[in-house]
């Protein structure tokens, strides 16, 4: 029999013993972790707030709702979605969610023609403008604002979404003309499809076969301005916090009940509609709420309502005016929301056309079709039937 | 209980599958002058039928209602909403925009109206000016109809100022026909059962429940959704003024149906796939041609249950979640998901129901003869308390988008047998999910437009008190008078200060981000609205330091 103590000594050692090897750290431990958790693959986001001279914010406000006046017009490569608004009569906000930080500079470089004159009205921009990335670089870091929350919807990359939706624009072609044709003409079609470019490798275990560069298929990817009431808009809110409640929300949010990119539970996965969400705090006095979601404000609001009413009424019911019935009072907290929504001048978009539970099925598709490709060659002697397999396992990723 | 002597009877009267009467005749007419206008409501008056007549009749008489687009209301002295709205009335301010629009301003954006449903492309009477009122006639017969419609004509003619603008004839099948639609189907089942109407409610018209005891049930939808001034199913009550209080909204619709393009196309999918057309057909419907529904009969049609009203539309999604019966995609799944577990939810889905009255016009096509080139399809109308909430919803988000159900991620896929389908590359195309293990799905492609819309207008159905105001001019009760109208509310956001609560930028009741708000209630363009109030704006702006 042992005796208590060495009982609670060896636990205690085991405890901090075991941190030190498989370096998953306790609480309590002395001891720093072996290794920094590497940051998780996947877009990410900026917002830049910049002031703007009171003399200079009507012609800034005429530019960015001149429809004639596009700011993203060329190439966006690694960039999802960027917003232009303004709010206060004194700021201008600039958000972009990207694939790397550099993608966004070179972005911004690219779109120097436009983008300059949008921040040319804000005081201390370089005078050479974006396309000189090392001051861009400095300008950009000395106006960050922080973003409390980020939220996304898909960990991949704008290029590896682009693929994923191509190629399943590309297998619904395959489909469209395998349609009741003869097992010799499957084939032939099937052989051509195995080839498409733009089946990639997922799990990055073997060497691609197909050189990266052909994905891009020198298209150049531009953010589009908005398409139409269905498809994918920004939603954007600033509004004021309760007295003493700032605190609160600063933890809620870092605490990661609502969403977080590293904790599991994340609420806004219930939502079909949404693809990314930021929170950032404003000089310690509003919420600023922007997002990307798909369709209808009223299917938006009701989603909000219906799905994760108790995570939002936590985070939104410390703002000033927020209903008292909290968001399942779906009129009360659209009202709410309609009225201190503020205006996004100027939107674009990498795949407005596109919706979330599209670019999900479609990423999903793409790993199972580069399997399935890749162990069936057109000569499989069973090649219609494994094909069928296929679709009859895959048919929600269909439709 | 709701006042039945007050509704007029087309509200919550007779739109069942084998209720609805023989013969409908529509009058859309443009009114002259206000006091001639007045003098025939007051003429017609007397013939307006509500629930309670309806009721008293059994259904078997005459029936006429009167309903009123915005202009006419804008004419009698009630427009610009406030004087006609309750103080209170919140939502029913932006409920309101789309009837004050019309249909053919709000068409494009949230009806899915192109190509050739284009409002440009309407017929003149729904293209060229707004409709004033619409007489709707109803009778079991055509002698019936003939003497009522002989009643309105005398009652029109002592008043030469109120000129028709167009009519509209419909008339149900006969025989083996009877209830069916042209493309063969039996319209009219699943309508949503009114709490308090005082009819029958059939197993699966209402919203699903748990039940007491484990039983699973059907509660009836609260009577807020389809009549006016009631509690609704957000539990509120909007349209509280005596002027709304017991009406309703209309949504009128010319639908043309291309039959022969339909049974070609369910042709050619059933023989390049080996199956029956009927199947096909019904796949798309997710109801065989009897109207019993493929969850419940999933391999043949079962005529006993589809004219079994207590049984045909009793069932529930989550028997066949992945749609081998019924396809995701089907019409009827995406138009009423019930529970469907990968659908938008119950409480979603009753927040969205509509009563629907269906008349076929036109000659029916014989089975197997070829396009005859004749119009024929179907009068449509729908009866809703908010029609950007119910009518305009359904259309934008569930029959023309995707966002109906989660296993539905392909944009460009509608709604397979009324959706706006795209032409060329970006044509749809509608998954039949297989049951069969290793069995590929059944995929229809290169979906034509099967239905096209010919026309509409959304119209206002009065209580009968109200009728009586108009006609004789009895004025808004005191206290209505002096509330702001709407419009320069809009442009006053200072109207209601509240520097608390005052966003940083925009007028507080304005249309808010136009790009990012579809939903936005307004027809105008909205940069318009918004720029309006940039200069009173700032008098509120938070971040004056």
């Amino acid at each position: 029999m042992i005796s208590r103590r060495v009982f609670a000594s060896g636990a205690v050692g085991a405890t901090i013993a075991s941190g030190l090897f498989t370096g998953c750290r306790p609480c309590f431990s002395p001891f720093p972790p072996k290794h920094e958790p590497a940051h998780k693959r996947g877009p990410r986001t900026f917002t830049i707030q910049a002031k703007v001279p009171p003399s200079h914010f009507r012609a800034l406000r005429a530019l960015l709702d001149d429809p004639q006046h596009n700011p993203f017009q060329s190439d966006a490569h690694g960039i999802h979605y960027a917003r232009f608004f303004t709010a206060g009569h004194d700021t201008l906000y600039f958000m972009v969610i990207y694939d790397s930080y550099w993608d966004a500079v070179r972005f911004l470089g690219k779109n120097a023609a436009g983008v300059d004159a949008v921040f040319g009205h804000c005081s201390g921009y370089p005078a050479a403008g974006a396309a000189d990335a090392e001051a861009l670089d400095a300008y950009l870091r000395a106006h960050l604002l922080c973003v409390e929350l980020f939220y996304r919807a898909y960990d991949n990359s704008q290029t590896e979404l682009r693929d994923a939706l191509v190629l399943r624009d590309h297998f619904n072609r395959f489909l469209r003309a395998a349609d009741g044709v003869s097992e010799a003409e499957l084939r032939a079609l099937y052989a051509d499809f195995v080839h498409d470019p733009y089946l990639v490798n997922h799990d990055k275990s073997t060497v691609n076969d197909m050189p990266r560069a052909m994905t891009a298929a020198n298209q150049d990817i531009r953010l589009t301005p908005i398409l139409s009431p269905d498809r994918v808009g920004p939603f954007t809110l600033l509004a004021r916090i309760k007295d003493g409640q700032l605190g609160k929300l600063k933890r809620l949010m870092q605490l990661g009940t609502f969403a977080t990119i590293d904790l599991g539970i994340r609420p806004l996965k219930n939502l079909p509609t949404l693809h990314f969400a930021r929170v950032s705090v404003i000089d310690d006095t509003y919420m600023l709420f922007a997002s990307v979601y798909d369709g209808d404000f009223i299917q938006y609001v009701e989603d909000f309502g219906t799905r994760i009413a108790d995570e939002i009424d936590k985070i939104f019911g410390k703002l000033v005016g927020y209903p008292l019935g909290g968001s399942r009072d779906i009129i009360a907290f659209k009202a709410f929301l309609r009225a201190r929504q503020i205006k996004t001048n100027a939107f674009g978009g990498a795949y407005l056309d596109r919706s979330l539970l599209q670019i999900k099925s479609s990423v999903a598709l793409s790993k199972e079709l580069y399997h399935f490709t890749r162990f069936i060659g057109p000569d499989d002697r069973r090649m219609p039937s494994k094909l069928r397999h296929f679709l009859s396992e895959n048919q929600l990723l269909l439709s | 209980m709701l006042d039945l002597r007050q509704i007029q009877s087309n509200v919550l009267r007779g739109y069942h599958y084998g209720c609805a009467p023989k013969f409908v005749h529509y009058r859309f007419v443009r009114f002259g002058e206000v006091d001639e206008a007045r003098r025939l409501l007051k003429a017609l008056l007397p013939l307006v039928t509500c629930c309670e007549n309806y009721d008293g009749q059994g259904g078997l008489l005459a029936v006429l209602n009167v309903g009123l687009a915005y202009p006419a209301i804008d004419m009698f002295g009630y427009g610009g909403q406030a004087r006609a709205l309750d103080a209170s009335d919140d939502e029913a301010t932006s409920a309101i925009e789309a009837y004050k629009c019309g249909m053919k301003a709000r068409a494009r954006a949230y009806l899915g109206d192109d190509g050739d449903s284009d409002p440009e492309r309407w017929e003149p009477a729904y293209r060229d000016g707004r409709l004033h009122a619409v007489f709707a006639m109803n009778a079991p017969t055509r002698e019936e109809l003939d003497a009522l419609l002989a009643k309105v004509d005398t009652a029109m003619a002592a008043n030469p100022s109120v000129h028709t603008v167009h009519e509209e004839l419909g008339a149900h099948f006969d025989g083996a026909w009877a209830g069916k639609e042209h493309f063969g189907f039996a319209d009219g089942i699943s309508q949503p059962s009114v709490l308090d109407a005082g009819d029958l409610a059939y197993p699966g018209d209402g919203t699903p429940t748990k039940g007491r005891l484990g039983r699973k049930g059907w509660a009836r939808l609260r009577s807020g959704e389809f009549v006016l001034g009631h509690t609704d199913e957000l539990g509120q009550v909007q349209f509280r003024s005596p002027f709304f209080q017991n009406g309703s909204f209309m949504v009128f619709r010319k639908l043309q149906q291309h039959v022969g393009r339909y049974r070609d196309y369910v042709q050619s999918v059933a023989e390049r796939n080996g199956v029956t057309a009927e199947l096909v057909g019904a796949k798309m419907v997710g109801r065989w041609p009897s109207g019993a529904p493929l969850v419940r009969s999933p391999k043949r049609d079962d005529p006993e249950l589809g004219a079994n009203a207590k049984k045909n539309n009793d069932f529930r999604y989550h028997e066949d979640p992945n749609g081998a019966r019924c396809p995701l995609g089907a019409h009827i799944r995406r138009n009423n998901p019930r529970e469907d577990p990968s659908g938008p939810g119950v409480v979603q889905t009753k927040l969205h129901r509509i009563i629907r009255r269906a008349t076929p016009y036109g000659p029916r096509l014989p089975e197997g003869a070829a396009e005859d080139g004749q119009a024929r399809g179907t009068l449509f109308v729908v009866i809703n308390a908010n029609i950007a909430r119910q009518f305009e919803f359904v259309q934008l988000n569930w029959v023309n988008s995707v966002l109906s159900s989660t296993h539905l991620t392909y944009p460009d896929d509608r709604d397979p047998l009324i959706g706006a389908q795209h032409e060329g590359d970006r044509a749809g195309k509608y998954v039949m999910q297989s049951g069969a293990r290793g069995k590929a799905p059944t995929i229809a492609w290169d979906l034509p437009r099967f239905v096209t819309t010919r026309g509409g207008e959304y119209f206002f159905l009065p209580s009968l008190d109200t009728l009586y105001n108009l006609a004789n001019d009895v004025p808004p009760p005191a206290g209505h008078a002096d509330c702001p109208d709407i419009d320069s509310r809009d442009a006053r956001p200072e109207a209601r200060p509240d520097p608390e609560q005052s966003p940083p930028q925009g007028p507080p009741r304005g249309p808010g981000d136009p790009s990012a708000s579809p939903a936005s209630e307004k027809c105008v363009p909205a940069d318009d609205a918004a720029d309006e109030g940039e200069d009173a704006v700032i008098e509120v702006m938070p971040f004056d330091r």
